[in-house]
């Protein structure tokens, strides 16, 4: 029996714990939840945890010492989906300084909000991580197969090393289209060839398998949820410079056109854990919050 | 302020390039720091993007003349698409996207390449340097009332 955590900090939108209840028919004899802030009235994390599941991405005061306290009171702490494994899509926001987010969103400036931390991060940047379980949401096929090892008391699963174009079984013919399409697009999509070669940009080149290609086999190219393979740490960065050198006969100009947004497309899910996390304008602003004080 | 390049260049023509510039004697500053690639082809976001965070000023990438200069064929082809995507990408961020600068430089343009950097150097001047990057559980909490 697995004395199970489900941590939620604020960046989540609850599709983990919906992955969770996707697979509890199948774990529920393995497990009991002592602590969750969505499903169970406890308000306090108890001691002796088993496994902790954080999910979503850091970006209060208050997460970061729910965060601390629970890696202070589990034997594991997992990272579930790809928020808390990477900031996830709450990690776009590192575009912005605080206060323009705030009126972005707002509109006005709201004294309701909880203290924000100037940039969202992924759970690993403030407490020792022992597993990522990236995925948005994650595979129910791993979460099992988690569950099962942490409850059997066996190593950890290994991180894939391989990327969801290994997986995919998508015709792959070796010819790309020279231009670069919209889903949308195009009427003549042919739905079991591989996207990319025909001209829809699809980010399984640089993204971990596990998930069995799922979106592409069912006629959506990938977006990237998982992450990066294993020893690659930059996700974005290889698929900017890989699709860019797939689509490197389009003149520049035409290119940047086609591919309007590379942040929101390459760096989707994973932005904070990226080689630039942020906009340096958040130093800026933070430098002159230091000088006034 | 001194800024700092990083000039990543090919090896058949845009190294040769900056050879030639030295064996020339043509004077330029002394910012450029520049890595010899076996291809622009091989010139990647990456570089850059690792580059800025550990304290550079700006990027120069060269290589072949476009079209069909390149000894690896389309090796300049991709360098140029990179660029153009990288740069869309930095102004995303909020980073000026002319620390990133592209320049075709032959094996005999040595004059080009001092040019260039001269050129890169002052416009880096005016700019003034990034911020030094720290980690995110550094950067604290915005006090915001």
């Amino acid at each position: 029996m697995i004395r199970l955590a489900l941590v939620s900090l604020s960046g989540y939108c609850s599709g983990c714990e919906v992955a969770l209840a996707d697979v509890i028919s199948e774990v529920l004899p393995r497990i009991e939840i002592v602590y969750s802030t969505l499903i169970a009235d406890i308000d306090k994390l108890p001691s002796n945890i088993d496994l902790s599941l954080v999910s979503g991405a850091v970006r209060t005061k208050h997460d970061i010492e729910v965060l601390r306290e629970a890696r202070n009171k589990s034997k594991l702490l997992v990272a579930l989906g790809s928020c808390a494994s990477f900031g996830g899509i709450p990690g776009l926001a590192n575009v912005y300084v605080v206060a323009e987010l705030l009126r972005e969103i707002y509109g006005t400036y709201p004294r309701e909000v909880p203290k924000l931390t100037r940039a969202a991060a992924p759970v690993s940047e403030y407490v020792q991580v022992d597993y990522r379980l990236p995925g948005c949401p994650p595979p129910y096929k791993l979460l099992i197969e988690l569950l099962v090892c942490v409850d059997e008391k066996k190593p950890l699963p290994k991180p894939p090393s391989r990327t969801v174009c290994d997986e995919c079984s998508l015709k792959k013919r070796d010819v790309y289209e020279e231009n670069v399409y919209r889903l949308g697009e195009r009427d003549d999509v042919d739905f079991s060839r591989c996207f990319l070669e025909q001209g829809i940009l699809c980010m399984g080149i640089a993204t971990a398998s596990g998930c069995e290609a799922q979106c592409p086999s069912r006629g959506v190219p990938c977006r990237g949820c998982r992450g990066p393979p294993a020893k690659i740490v930059d996700q974005g960065e290889r698929l900017l410079s890989s699709i860019a050198s797939v689509f490197s006969k389009i003149d520049e100009e035409e290119l940047v056109r086609k591919i309007p947004d590379p942040l929101g497309y390459f760096y989707r899910f994973t932005l904070p854990s990226s080689t630039i996390p942020y906009t340096p304008e958040i130093l800026k602003r933070m430098e002159k919050d230091e000088g006034s004080d | 302020m001194k800024p700092k390049i990083l000039v990543l260049t090919c090896t058949y023509c845009s190294y040769a390039g900056a050879d030639m510039a030295g064996v020339s004697k043509i004077q330029y500053p002394p910012s450029a720091y520049i890595v010899r690639l076996i291809c622009s082809g091989r010139e990647e976001a990456l570089f850059a993007l690792e580059a800025l965070r550990e304290g550079f000023d700006g990027v120069l990438f060269t290589g072949c003349h476009i079209p069909y200069d390149c000894h690896f064929i389309s090796g300049n082809f991709k360098a140029r698409a990179r660029v153009a995507l990288l740069k869309k990408l930095l102004s995303q961020l909020g980073i000026e996207d002319s620390r990133v600068r592209l320049e075709w430089i032959s094996a005999s343009e040595g004059d080009k390449f001092a040019k260039v950097v001269f050129e890169f150097t002052r416009e880096l001047e005016e700019m003034g340097s990034l911020p030094k990057f720290r980690k995110i559980s550094e950067l604290g909490v915005e006090e915001h009332d």
